[in-house]
């Protein structure tokens, strides 16, 4: 059990729990057929967009990673938000928590203003209880405020020192890659 | 800059959706949820009836199986939480959009640099643009080492080469039974030719095509592979 009561900060508690599951994701997930999302899905979605062609056969699967790391870390904060209201269920008003309170997740505020109005409508029918106040961050669920305002929230990325060496590495392997898009022309 | 909803260009029967699923036939988690929803929500029923996106396309194929989604949520909840089906729907309507919107970055860039496939690359420098840089160590670690067991393979094909070119030496003998009055050299010197071919589509794809009508031993590889330019023409003549 992870007691998170006293959390007032989410950013940097998030940040360690996350990459401590990452860590552990990528030791024991190395079966690359078995992917957790399927691959034929991901690439029906990326397909959407008409201006996309053709698609290279490790996009989709890098992207079925990428959506498990994005479903727990959204996951993951939507319950330290859950677990401010002292519930053990998760609900969606957490999740739309935890994507307003996220700058990273500002891509999905448009839906989910829309369905948090819902939601909010259909909260006040109900008395639904009203969730602990951090203060500083408001859980984003306050009627007639925008969700923009708390989106404030600035995050260090110490990760951005780090990436030029990783983009080097993946240019090493530019190569390879290029080598394998001739076979992919079928797609 | 965001994209709008998505329309689907591509609307497939429900058999072969349904092929889609039974691919992932190793899903344990049944699609019926078994959660009951805390409060009055919008969706009593078990049935996941997707109503609120506003687009036409197809609703089983704009989203991840909610299957999976929930198992990769149980992998991050402590077992005693509970998840309610609104916040299922939420997250699995969420994937989808954060794979619409990483994929229209990459795509952005490929067009930018007058590239038209989307490659790994373009997807890690689309999520460090948008934000997920924290992600994208991690993923470089996860395709390096999918490259690395794609290379495996690649060369455990070459390591057959061997059996191969007996193989296809056989498949130059036209006569029941060496005769020993033809040029040994040049059916294998044709043999060799077929056996690079298949070399070379090998990192690709395991060819598994291997004609064995005839067994035959051939000892003198080695000198056909020095001498296959002109052996290979006595193997036009015959």
């Amino acid at each position: 059990m992870e007691n998170n009561n006293g959390n007032n900060q989410l950013p940097p508690k998030g940040n360690e729990q996350l990459k401590s599951f990452w860590s552990k994701e990528m030791e024991g997930n190395l079966d690359f057929k078995n992917h957790d999302l399927p691959i034929t899905r991901i690439k029906k979605i990326m397909k959407y967009d008409p201006d996309v062609t053709m698609i290279a056969s490790e996009a989709p699967i890098l992207l079925s990673k990428a959506c498990e790391m994005f479903i727990m870390d959204l996951t993951m904060r939507s319950w330290l938000h859950a677990q401010e209201s002292k519930r053990v269920t998760l609900q969606k008003s957490n999740v739309d928590a935890a994507v307003a309170q996220t700058v990273i997740f500002d891509f999905l505020l448009d839906d989910d203003i829309e369905v948090k109005r819902e939601s909010v409508a259909a909260a006040a029918d109900p008395v639904a209880m009203p969730p602990i106040d951090d203060g500083e961050l408001p859980p984003g669920m306050v009627i007639g405020t925008p969700v923009c305002c708390s989106l404030g929230i600035h995050q260090p990325q110490p990760q951005m020192q780090a990436w030029p060496g990783a983009w080097t590495s993946v240019s090493g392997e530019e190569e390879e890659a290029r080598g394998k898009k001739g076979g992919d022309d079928g797609n | 800059m965001e994209r709008g909803a998505p329309f689907s260009h591509y609307q497939l029967p429900k058999s072969i959706s349904e092929l889609n699923l039974d691919q992932h036939s190793n899903n344990p988690t049944p699609m019926t949820s078994s959660v009951v929803v805390a409060g009055a929500g919008d969706k009593n029923n078990g049935i996941v009836v997707q109503q609120q996106p506003p687009c036409v396309a197809r609703e089983q194929d704009q989203y991840m199986p909610i299957a999976n989604v929930i198992r990769i949520m149980r992998k991050t909840l402590p077992s005693h939480a509970k998840i309610s089906d609104d916040a299922k729907e939420t997250i699995q309507e969420c994937v989808s959009e954060y794979i619409s919107f990483v994929t229209g970055e990459a795509n952005e860039r490929c067009q930018r640099e007058q590239r038209k496939t989307i490659t790994a690359e373009d997807i890690l420098w689309a999520m460090s643009k948008l934000g997920f840089d924290n992600y994208v160590d991690p993923l470089t670690v996860f395709i390096n080492r999918y490259r690395e067991i794609e290379t495996d393979r690649g060369s455990a094909l070459r390591g057959e080469p061997p059996s191969l070119r007996q193989t296809y030496g056989g498949n130059g003998i036209g006569f029941h039974g060496p005769s020993h009055g033809l040029p040994p050299p040049g059916p294998y010197g044709y043999g060799m030719l077929d056996q690079s071919m298949v070399m070379g589509g090998g990192r690709y794809y395991q060819n598994g095509s291997s004609g064995q009508d005839e067994s035959s031993v051939g000892g003198g590889s080695s000198s056909s592979i020095n001498g296959m330019p002109a052996f290979d023409h006595y193997g036009q003549y015959k």
